[in-house]
């Protein structure tokens, strides 16, 4: 096929074209890279021509050797990931550790000081970049849900969806939907709501405090100072502040970040916590489950279902309805103490947890050990053929990436050059992973969907298993910038993405959760590339 | 200017103050001489054309549509009125000959994007380029990225079909291109 003309993607950058053409043009821009580079060249002259036209002024023009691919990246990524490595296998033993009490400082887990470190950070953010701070807790609270919207939008609009998609968009609004309730923006202003007075709907303060003596008929947003509830607060309450007290009511869940939080209130729903120091006083009531981080945790009230705790000292003489489970340093459960269920304790030994005579466990007591560098997850870190695997298993994908350059190197083209592409990609891949296995479970119930559900099965998991390859190539190549197509300069960069990311999936903890979010953009990128790829072979149903 | 901060003055010309047009006129005056300028390459009869649009804004006000920008309608306005004085003045030549085009290869070999010649010192040069480009590349260009018209709208004032506009605008950044890099060639 011949290449496209350039004043059509001229005009495709323009947004000049029917839909029918910009088809054509998207299909070019899968196969062809120089045609990609044409479209980023005009799209940047436009805004150019436009500014030297307008008289507008333009930022510093990035240097022609940004554009260079970085050489000496291939020498210092391997160095920067053996760092990496190494760090990561120090820091797993010092997890572990058990440190003479003189280098104890070592220990990451010896937190004191990181809870107001922490709050201290919060707060500077807050003052010193008011803005950032905002857009960052508003894009986290909506951006899933935006750009799964914007996803569903953009394809209806686009008219490449069928009814399928048209219901199902329709369904999100519908389910999706909150109820229609009022805002109330309080932004650097302190509020203090007395008794006998009511905010109808839902209140947002950002300022120095926050005082509830009076009724809240809907849910709290609240970065303040300090924080006192004597009255109610008939939604949820999300809430991160210095010093927090907790005695009226909320019918919803307490979800709060606090230096100091004093819980002697009535909650209704789940209470979580990340706290320095959590008390729950006598009084106070969990309706439902109860989770909670911190240094210092005493719990003297009642929570109605289960009781998840983990940090380094904690106390137990309230009750509990159902399980108790605990990660602390150091656990007691005093003699005044009910617990319903089971008491789950995961500590390095048996004299970490104290139980007193008089306490009631109606269940089994139950000790488990730590895992420790020696034995346990993370004694993985410690065995050569944990390596040899990881070696084998980067070889392997390295490979595979390889031979899919060579035969479908459109899967690769995916870029994402901006955040809102980040979001999209992670909105598309949700989507995905969530409605798929579903579609192919209902396809499986009928006799006739099974083939089709199994082939699409074995798709999905290939999918999946490709996702990293995928991401590891866009890390590469955003990084080492090929000078050419040829599969020599998409060899070097794949294998940096592919190091990079096995080193990074692999981190304690951060990898799970860097899995997760490779797992979705990958699957993002491979829709939109499917997406692309289809409408470009049904030349006939793009002139519709 | 922002079109939020001219709708007062907007409001005040549409019960028909001529205050009020006086003011939008101020605001937009700079926008309007260097459109002219532009389309019509020489300063006097730039300045000629500014008051004949003006005028002929005034007297059309009616046809504005207030959910379009002012600006934008504004500058259609100067766009038709300065091609009709190039039309005016070379009715022997003609502008835009399809003759020309057509015989013109529509493929580039490579991107030369303006991104490589242009640095802020080199905005002027660009500027001029621009004006002294001839009139059948000029026109769209500056309809197209000062104006901000879209091709339908740009054909509609050159009296070009639309799909024709997009080749123009293709043979202009050419052009463009060419002469810039020659010009820096020749300073080497």
């Amino acid at each position: 096929m011949s290449p496209l003309p350039e004043w059509k993607l001229g005009a495709y950058v323009d947004g000049e074209l029917s839909p029918a053409e910009m088809r054509e043009v998207e299909a070019e821009l899968v196969r062809s890279r120089r045609a990609r580079e044409l479209v980023l060249a005009l799209r940047e002259e436009a805004g150019l021509l436009g500014d030297v036209l307008q008289e507008r002024p333009r930022k510093a023009m990035r240097p022609a050797a940004a554009e260079a691919p970085a050489r000496g990246l291939a020498l210092g990524l391997p160095a920067a990931v053996a760092v990496v490595a190494v760090l990561a296998v120090v820091g797993s033993f010092l997890l572990e550790a058990r440190l003479p009490a003189g280098i104890d400082w070592l220990n990451p887990l010896r937190l004191l000081g990181a809870y107001e470190m922490l709050f201290d950070l919060i707060f500077l953010f807050r003052d010193s970049a008011p803005g950032f701070f905002e857009l960052c807790v508003a894009l986290a609270a909506t951006g899933s849900l935006a750009a799964l919207a914007a996803f569903v939008a953009s394809a209806v609009l686009r008219r490449l969806a069928g009814p399928a998609l048209l219901s199902l968009a329709l369904l999100s609004i519908v389910t999706a939907a909150p109820p229609a309730s009022a805002v109330d923006l309080r932004v650097h202003e302190s509020v203090h709501l007395t008794e006998g007075e009511t905010i109808e709907g839902t209140l947002v303060v950002s300022g120095e405090f926050l005082h509830v003596d009076g009724v809240i008929r809907g849910d709290v947003f609240a970065l303040v100072e300090q924080m006192t509830v004597r009255g109610r607060i008939e939604g949820n309450l999300f809430a991160v502040a210095r010093d927090l007290e907790l005695s009226g009511e909320v019918d919803g869940s307490v979800y709060a970040g606090a230096e100091n939080l004093n819980v002697d209130a009535e909650i209704r729903g789940n209470l979580y916590t990340l706290s320095d120091v959590l008390t729950l006083a006598p009084k106070a009531r969990v309706g439902l489950d109860s989770f909670h981080l911190g240094e210092r945790i005493r719990i003297e009230g009642e929570v109605g279902r289960d009781l998840i705790a983990g940090g380094k000292h904690m106390e137990i003489r309230g009750s509990v309805g159902r399980d108790f489970e605990t990660w602390a340093r150091r656990a007691k459960i005093l003699s005044s103490a009910q617990i319903a269920g089971d008491v789950v304790a995961h500590v390095h030994d048996e004299s970490d947890i104290e139980i007193a005579e008089g306490a009631l466990v109606g269940g089994e007591t139950r000790i488990e050990p730590l895992d420790s560098v020696r034995h346990g997850r993370l004694a993985r870190y410690t065995h050569a053929a944990f390596y040899l695997w990881l070696l084998i298993r980067l070889c392997a994908a390295f490979a595979l990436g390889l031979l899919l350059y060579a035969l479908l190197p459109g899967i690769f083209s995916g870029r994402i050059s901006s955040g809102n592409e980040f979001f999209r990609s992670l909105g598309v891949g949700f989507v995905v992973l969530l409605v798929a296995p579903i579609a192919l479970l209902i396809a499986g119930l009928t006799l006739v969907g099974l083939p089709i559900a199994l082939i699409g099965g074995a798709i999905y998991l290939t999918a999946l298993y490709l996702t990293g390859i995928v991401v590891a190539a866009l890390i590469g190549v955003s990084l080492v910038r090929p000078k050419s197509e040829g599969l020599r300069d998409f060899g070097l960069a794949l294998l940096v993405g592919v190091l990079i990311l096995t080193v990074a999936t692999h981190i304690p903890v951060l990898g799970g959760i860097l899995r997760i979010v490779v797992a979705l953009v990958g699957l993002g990128l491979l829709a939109d590339r499917a997406r692309i790829a289809w409408t470009a072979s049904r030349p006939e149903a793009a002139q519709v | 200017l922002s079109e939020k901060a001219i709708r007062p003055a907007l409001e005040r010309a549409r019960l028909g103050e001529p205050k009020a047009f006086g003011e939008l006129f101020a605001h937009f005056d700079a926008d309007v001489a260097r459109l002219c300028r532009r389309l019509l390459g020489d300063l006097p009869a730039a300045e000629d054309a500014k008051s004949e649009v003006f005028l002929r804004a005034q007297r059309s006000f009616a046809s504005y549509d207030p959910g379009q920008p002012f600006r934008r309608w504004l500058l259609s306005i100067a766009g038709h009125h300065c091609t009709d004085q190039l039309r005016r003045r070379q009715t022997e030549a003609r502008i835009f000959d399809p003759g020309e085009l057509e015989q013109e290869a529509l493929t580039s070999n490579a991107p030369s994007p303006l991104r490589q010649l242009l640095s802020a010192e080199q905005r002027d040069r660009v500027a001029k380029g621009i004006e002294a480009l001839p009139p059948k590349y000029r026109l769209p260009l500056v309809l197209r990225y000062q104006v901000e018209l879209d091709y339908a709208a740009i054909a509609e004032i050159l009296e070009l079909p639309r799909e024709r506009i997009g080749t123009l605008l293709f043979r202009g950044k050419a052009r463009l291109r060419k002469e810039l890099a020659d010009a820096a060639g020749g300073e080497r």
